[in-house]
């Protein structure tokens, strides 16, 4: 097999050598450890040994070129023997340069703690975090570092008495759970960048009431909460701008009708969500609502279930409440309050008085998005749907 | 003050033919293992340094040659010549000068540290002098343990002035100790002559200092060095003691590779390539019948194929891992339990 | 039990490992003949005789690479230091061979070898008086052990003789006991509050990397080695009559390190500080610091505070040399400061 010659390293950051001459011509008998060449560099000359026994097959560079590390300059081989061209380019001899570890992150240059400055150590710093305290407030008792005895000193301070515009009114701290905190972050940021506005629109549920009795005595219960997502889901398609979200300079309107109701849990205020609804039948809007409610109560949500909602439901009227204007789950831009049926009579178009329930529906909606009239008119067609009561 | 270069025919009387063509052979091999990476270091990827041994071959061999397979060796940075004296596989080797898992050092130690412990082989120390006074421990060790067998510490001309050269030859000669100090001295200590380095340039004779036979010997003639260690290796396994021996050779390449040795004359080298130490010994077999051209062109064939098939083995090994190292600081394995 | 002092404890540790296992040998100077510089290895060349028990020339490169070449074929030496500050005429032995072997052949070899010796500072100014720690706590591949009571010694001891590994294993001059020259000095030092102790006559191991509660508190940890140690003990017991109620660690070996222990005391205490004779700069006290920061930072109420020698050669004259080591009124203050943080 060839063996090609190439420049070998000459040496330390030596690129490239002339080639000044040849000592042999093709077709010659060449042994190994001979001298076949001369190259020369600005330091030294240097000899191309030839590494093994052979004939010179072919020269390919003429004396006075400049030739660089690693390029071809003779083959040898058997005579007649084919051969092809290939260059090998050595790596530098130095690998260590070539694996740059980089330098530790040493550069810590901390300024000298400045004796002036408030110290926390990083017990009291963590002791503070699980009483749920503002290390901040706590004032070390010698010199400049809080210490954890310091924050322990504060807790029970701030245990005994709460200090309210410059009188003592007995009291308690009570922490705010994460997720509390986070549910208090979201409304305010709601109210503070969304134009809230609310609507509400009386609605006679007595045919609600029955198609649910009627359903109970099939051996189907379902909740009045799944009625009204049911029949959300129905109406919003007609008014497509209330199932949506502003966006800039954009209002971002979805195809589909992902419905989210409010569940209160022991730790707070959460919103499962019934993907497409739309497509949902009734018993099947009720199971899943079930099966995601208690994952709630429990306080097993994924994040696939609270994902992705694009309108609200929230349905105080279990508890009692017979209206109430909620706060918009951002970034949707409407909610639908629910209150609880109430009965009472009404007159009708003869003149005569009829039982209803009537049950009152608050939307509140992002003036950036939606305006009175909007809102209006999916209340109506909404009150609609849930008098006529429906079901396919 | 210039060392004469050798060139009187090696006398081979005595000496088994299948010894001298061993001897033949494991110089062959050594010469190819050099020859060889010398030019896979100059134009292709190999980590770590080299440094060749050409043209020191009869030393190792010689020595080597009048050791029993369960005697012990100290070598030195230039110490492929002294394992494959030592029949270390070539494989191993190749494999572990390529940075490889199935090199005999698990690609740990590289050229450098080269050992095989199966073997008597107890390492190459790369720090000059080192290995002096850890293979006269190893011929102590010996002697308590009453086995028998005898340690060589192979160094260099530059490695007699490290201080260690000194305590490792009194400790030895005091506890007649079974070692056998053994210079190669090839003239060079990297730049450095013996001449500029040794207030006395005749190194063998600090052997009175410390009360043990010192011994000149041509370091290019294999039988020389052979019969020279056979004296010294008797008198130790008979407790009798160390000795110094001081071979005469020449360091053909330079230092390391790409070390240009340009404070060397190249006629100096030019006479000395002249007294290879294998070609004297070809020229003997030859001479004295023990075997035909064919024949030793046969065994040179077969050395420059078992370093070829070795590197090209190696090659194809398996890589050191980024964690191979783990496993290897400390000794966790128990313990003895006295 | 009978009580013993840290020399009778070592020399019983020596004796019984030979005694056992037969290529345990013992190398350095006037170790046979004499008995050793500190009486610790007296009556061993008779007992065992030269084939064990080497008197070498002044050579300690040239000895430990004996010891080392002996490892290496079969046989398991204790090579001793007349003073551990010579151990740095041998560093090249101990650190580029002992302690690499084992890396470079890939794991062919082993070196079972304790180099031993005693440390500290006695009057005898910087060449006879250093702490030797950290140079070999930086150096992988070998263990360095610390004792402070003679029945710690004496168990490490036997660990380190059976570990397979090199093993440095300091002695304290001024803790070996009355019996060996400096001795009587320590047991004028006050702030010394025990020097022997009961020592089990059969031979036993204590592991590595288990550091020992050598007193329980709860207000601060001092965690401190060798004679050191035996100041903070002294220390513990002036700061109880202040109502500071101090635990004391005692590490044992520094490599490897028990860090669990000294985690777990500072779950408890939140304070601490490491006392070591050594050189404070890049010393013991800085890489016990360096874990603290690394594995138990959120349980400290205040930054952790490191006691060591003056970055000084050891100087002669006694007040000055005094005032370079760390003494029983400086481990009092640094408690006091980290406990009240100013």
């Amino acid at each position: 097999m060839a063996t090609n010659i190439i420049v070998p390293h000459l040496g330390e950051s030596i690129e490239s050598a002339t080639l000044t001459h040849w000592y042999r011509q093709v077709g010659d008998t060449v042994t190994r450890g001979e001298e076949i060449a001369d190259l020369e560099t600005d330091k030294a000359t240097l000899s191309i040994e030839c590494p093994k026994k052979g004939s010179l097959l072919a020269v390919l560079v003429e004396p006075g070129s400049e030739v660089h590390i690693g390029q071809l300059l003779a083959v040898i081989g058997e005579p007649g023997e084919k051969w092809h061209e290939e260059s090998i380019t050595p790596k530098h001899e130095d690998r260590a340069t070539s694996q740059i570890i980089p330098a530790p992150d040493s550069k810590v240059a901390e300024s000298p703690a400045t004796r002036r400055r408030r110290q926390v150590s990083p017990l009291a710093r963590r002791r503070a975090q699980a009483l749920g305290i503002n290390v901040d407030l706590v004032t070390p008792a010698k010199g400049n570092r809080v210490k954890a005895a310091d924050v322990e000193k504060f807790a029970v301070l701030n245990a005994q008495s709460v200090i309210v515009d410059g009188t003592e009114i007995p009291g308690h701290r009570v922490p705010i759970s994460g997720l509390k905190k986070l549910v208090g972050q979201r409304m305010l940021k709601s109210v503070q960048t969304a134009p809230h506005f609310s609507v509400t629109v009386k609605v006679d549920a007595r045919r609600l009431m029955a198609v649910r009795d009627e359903w109970e005595k099939k051996g189907q219960p379902v909740s009045m909460t799944a009625m009204l997502v049911y029949f959300v889901a129905r109406s919003l398609p007609s008014h497509p701008l209330i199932n949506s979200r502003f966006d800039d300079d954009h209002i971002l309107v979805f195809d589909t009708f992902n419905i989210g109701v409010a569940v209160a849990t022991t730790d707070g205020l959460r919103v499962p969500v019934l993907q497409r609804a739309e497509t949902l039948r009734l018993a099947a809007i009720d199971t899943q609502l079930k099966a995601v409610v208690e994952k709630a109560r429990l306080g097993k949500l994924s994040a696939d279930d609270i994902a992705d909602g694009t309108f609200t439901i929230s349905n105080l009227g279990m508890m009692g409440v017979s209206q109430f204007s909620p706060i918009l789950n951002p970034p949707e831009a409407a909610i639908l309050g629910v209150g609880a049926p109430f009965a009472c009579y009404i007159p009708t178009k003869g003149g005569d008085m009829r039982l209803a329930h009537i049950m009152e529906l608050t939307l509140t909606s992002d003036h950036r998005v939606l305006d009175g009239a909007d809102a209006a008119r999916f209340l109506a067609t909404l009150k609609e749907n849930l008098e006529a009561c429906v079901i396919d | 003050m210039s060392v004469p270069v050798p060139t009187e025919p090696i006398n081979i009387t005595g000496v088994k033919p299948e010894l001298l063509l061993r001897m033949f052979q494991k110089m062959l091999e050594a010469r190819e293992f050099e020859e060889q990476l010398y030019y896979l270091f100059l134009t292709t990827e190999m980590p770590g340094t080299m440094h060749q041994a050409t043209g020191q071959e009869a030393v190792p061999v010689g020595i080597v040659s009048a050791l029993a397979d369960d005697d012990y060796v100290t070598s030195t940075h230039r110490g492929h010549a002294h394992c494959i004296a030592k029949d270390v596989p070539l494989e191993g080797m190749m494999a572990e000068m390529f940075a490889k898992r199935e090199g005999i050092c698990h690609g740990m130690g590289g050229s450098m540290h080269l050992a095989d412990f199966s073997r008597g082989m107890l390492g190459a120390f790369a720090i000059v002098g080192a290995g002096i006074p850890i293979a006269t421990g190893a011929a102590l060790s010996a002697k308590v343990r009453n086995s028998g067998q005898v340690a060589v510490s192979f160094f260099g001309d530059g490695g007699v002035n490290e201080g260690t050269f000194h305590e490792a030859l009194n400790m030895a000669a005091l506890w007649k100790l079974p070692v056998i100090f053994v210079i190669e001295n090839n003239q060079y200590a990297l730049s450095m002559t013996v001449a500029e380095s040794s207030a006395l340039a005749n190194l063998s004779a600090r052997a009175c200092a410390y009360n043990m036979p010192g011994v000149r010997v041509d370091g290019n003639d294999v039988v020389a060095v052979y019969r020279t260690a056979q004296e010294a290796v008797s008198l130790a396994r008979n407790g009798g003691g160390p000795t110094l021996i001081e071979a005469i050779t020449y360091r053909i390449r330079g230092h390391a590779r790409f070390e240009a040795s340009a404070y060397r004359d190249k006629a100096e080298v030019t006479k000395w390539e002249a007294a290879d130490p294998i070609e004297r010994l070809g020229q003997a077999l030859l001479a004295e019948a023990v075997a035909t051209k064919a024949e030793l062109d046969a065994i040179r064939q077969e050395a420059e194929t078992a370093v070829s098939e070795a590197i090209n083995y190696a090659q194809g090994c398996t890589d050191v891992g980024p964690e191979d190292f783990l496993a290897y600081i400390l000794d966790e394995t128990g313990g003895s339990h006295a | 039990m009978r009580k013993l002092n840290m020399a009778e404890a070592i020399r019983e540790a020596i004796w019984q490992a030979m005694e056992a296992d037969p290529s345990v040998i013992l190398l350095g100077e006037d170790v046979g003949k004499f008995g050793g510089a500190f009486h610790i290895t007296h009556g061993l060349l008779e007992n065992f005789g030269p084939d064990r028990v080497w008197d070498t020339p002044i050579s300690e490169a040239g000895y430990t690479g004996v010891g080392i070449g002996a490892a290496l074929t079969g046989l398991r030496p204790i090579v001793e230091y007349q003073y551990l500050d010579f151990i740095f005429c041998a560093m090249d032995q101990v650190v580029n061979q002992a302690a690499k072997i084992r890396l470079m052949s890939g794991g062919q070899a082993s070196v079972p070898v304790v180099f031993r010796g005693p440390q500290g500072a006695t009057g005898r100014a910087a060449q006879h008086s250093q702490s030797i720690e950290a140079w070999f706590m930086h150096t992988p591949g070998m263990k360095v052990i610390a004792p402070s009571t003679a029945y710690d010694a004496k168990g490490l001891l036997i660990t380190a003789i059976r570990d397979n590994n090199p093993v440095l294993f300091i002695e304290h001059k001024l803790l070996y006991g009355a019996a060996s020259p400096g001795g009587g000095k320590a047991l004028a030092d006050t702030s010394i509050v025990d020097i022997g102790s009961d020592v089990p006559e059969e031979p036993y191991a204590i592991p590595f990397q288990s550091a020992d509660v050598k007193r329980e508190g709860k207000d601060v940890t001092l965690i401190a080695t060798m004679l050191m140690l035996h100041r903070a003990l002294a220390a513990a017991e002036q700061l109880d009559a202040e109502g500071i109620d101090v635990e004391v660690i005692d590490p044992r070996s520094l490599v490897p390190l028990d860090m669990d222990t000294i985690v777990a005391s500072l779950s408890k205490t939140h304070h601490a500080v490491v006392i070591s004779e050594d050189v404070t700069r890049a010393g013991v006290g800085a890489e016990i610091m360096a874990r603290i920061s690394e594995e138990a930072f959120y349980e400290l109420d205040a930054p952790v505070r490191r006691l060591g020698a003056a970055n000084s050669p050891i100087p002669f004259g006694p007040a000055s040399e005094q005032n370079v080591i760390p003494q029983l009124g400086d481990i009092v203050d640094a408690v006091r400061r980290v406990l009240n943080e100013d």
